[in-house]
């Protein structure tokens, strides 16, 4: 039990470095590129100069101002396209001809990238919130709702029936039976929803925005300040990583049984 | 107590274009307290006998009647266990929620610990053998104290000693209880050992029916038993070729036949 134990507590550390090291790799080179003249560093500055800039902004308030906004746009558009999604693929499994149905239009409209769409959302929603949360809700709902309802349609139908033997309605069925024993899927589309929702966040912010890390670097490009450039992208990127680890760290504490994968997002 | 009586029964499916009489014209009657074993092969249409009687499908014609207002309880050929529920979850399941599922404690704990299974009680299905597993579906049919009981071959998929002693604590259990059960099984052994009654199903008809005059416990070595073993075994070689039992036609992606 202790040997068990302890290699566990050994193959965690080891993972965690197995996981920095290309990160370190890169970093390396790129530092390398830059010290030795392989780059023009008013194209790629160093990690060095993006560090410096990154701190900068952190000790002026300015980051955590951007981080905070991109935050809340993602996590309330997020939000919504939940809201909807869920019941959506809740409707959709009662009604499998429906979504059937649907399927082509679903397919077209999942296929109609959320950036197309900006000029159309400043149109009908303005240049306020309400469009750069709508393209955060439109990138994060077809994962969402894809993941949900193939969550749903893959439950074994026996077990449904095992719900109708003792007395379970449809609604129970669906509330007890189908949603929970779909987590693994429903999960993944989730945290998927949540990165597309994320990726979409520079889009979303180009939309006429005086905040956010979108925000922060078309600001940054137009002054020429190459190094926040780069610190907001890289922002983005670490954040996109911590909120899918926190999205599946609570997706595996509020289910338990669901042996959730420790796996990377695509 | 509770009885139910099938006349008639007649249920069809229809696979490649070709209609497969599943039930044809089933007659048959579970008496109060009695445990009517139904044997047959596979395809001969135990379980869509089950099925209909217990109300999960419908006939195309005849009838099926139970007595009025029996709680039913329904033991799968596979556990059925929801993973997301814990051992307690799973019998508690469909037994309501705040009051009324502390209402129902004290008999969930009973009937786990009927099973043997209380140690279990905070486990998930993924950490259980085939075993607890199956004892804990059984609690859960069991929990409601139903009047009816309907078990499909609830026991095959477990090795010989471990059905034996389910076996050995159903038979205790519906003793106690009077519950009427109807057993389906392919194993004539394991039919003439736990059935009151035996009927033989062969292409969707009753091919024999038999009363087991043996006294419980039975011992399956026994020459009266092989004579009863050899006798059905008999019947049920004799004849046409099965039709397909109502999963492999799902398999084969029938259309219901319309009434």
């Amino acid at each position: 039990m202790s040997e068990a134990g302890s290699s566990a507590g050994e193959a965690k550390p080891r993972r965690r470095i197995q996981g920095a090291l290309p990160f370190l790799c890169v970093l390396a080179l790129w530092q390398a590129a830059c010290s030795f003249g392989w780059v023009n560093t008013y194209l790629l500055p160093s990690p060095l100069r993006v560090a410096r800039a990154e701190a900068a902004a952190a000790l002026s308030g300015e980051l955590g101002h951007h981080v905070a906004a991109s935050s809340l746009r993602v996590l309330g558009g997020f939000a919504i396209a939940v809201a909807l999604a869920l019941p959506a693929a809740a409707l959709a499994s009662l009604a499998p001809r429906l979504l059937s149905a649907l399927g082509p239009l679903l397919a077209f409209l999942r296929n109609i990238p959320p950036l197309a769409l900006v000029p159309v959302l400043i149109l009908w929603l303005g240049i306020g919130e309400a469009s750069k949360i709508a393209l955060i809700v439109l990138a994060s709902f077809f994962p969402a709702f894809l993941g949900a309802a193939t969550g749903l349609s893959g439950v074994d139908p026996r077990l449904a029936e095992m719900g109708r033997s003792v007395g379970l309605s449809r609604w129970q069925i669906l509330v007890r039976v189908l949603l929970p024993e779909s987590v693994p899927s429903l999960a993944n589309g989730l945290r998927l929803g949540l990165g597309y929702g994320w990726r979409a966040l520079v889009g979303a912010e180009m939309v006429a925005a005086a905040s956010g890390l979108g925000y922060w670097i078309l600001d940054s490009e137009e002054m020429a300040r190459i190094d926040s450039v780069f610190a907001g992208i890289l922002t983005i990127g670490v954040l996109g990583i911590v909120l899918d680890r926190a999205a599946l760290a609570a997706a595996r504490r509020l289910a338990p049984w669901a042996h959730l994968e420790n796996s990377w997002q695509a | 107590m509770a009885s139910l009586r099938l006349v008639s029964a007649r249920r069809s499916f229809r696979a490649s274009g070709r209609e497969i009489r599943a039930l044809d014209g089933v007659d048959l009657t579970l008496g109060e307290g009695e445990i009517l074993a139904v044997v047959g092969p596979s395809g001969s249409g135990k379980t869509t006998l089950l099925r209909v009687a217990s109300g999960l499908e419908r006939l195309d014609s005849g009838e099926s009647m139970r007595s009025e207002g029996a709680s039913i309880g329904f033991v799968f050929q596979e556990p059925r266990l929801l993973s997301s529920l814990t051992v307690e979850g799973n019998v508690a399941l469909g037994l309501g929620s705040g009051r009324a599922a502390r209402a129902w404690a004290r008999r969930v704990r009973d009937a786990l610990e009927l099973l043997g299974i209380r140690d279990f009680a905070r486990a998930y299905p993924s950490q259980l053998s085939g075993g607890i597993a199956q004892r804990v579906a059984l609690a859960r049919a069991l929990v409601r104290g139903p009047e009816l009981l309907f078990l499909d071959e609830p026991f095959s998929a477990l090795d010989a000693p471990l059905r034996k002693r389910l076996q050995d604590e159903l038979l205790a259990i519906l003793a106690r209880s009077g519950t009427s059960a109807l057993f389906v099984t392919h194993d004539l052994a394991e039919a003439i050992y736990v059935g009151d009654r035996v009927v033989a199903l062969r292409a969707g008809r009753v091919s024999r029916e038999e009363r087991v005059a043996l006294a419980r416990p039975r011992d399956i070595r026994g020459e009266a038993f092989a004579r009863l073993r050899e006798s059905l075994a008999a019947t049920l070689a004799a004849g046409a070729a099965p039709a397909p039992s109502f999963r492999e036609a799902v398999t084969a992606g029938i259309e219901e036949v319309p009434t």
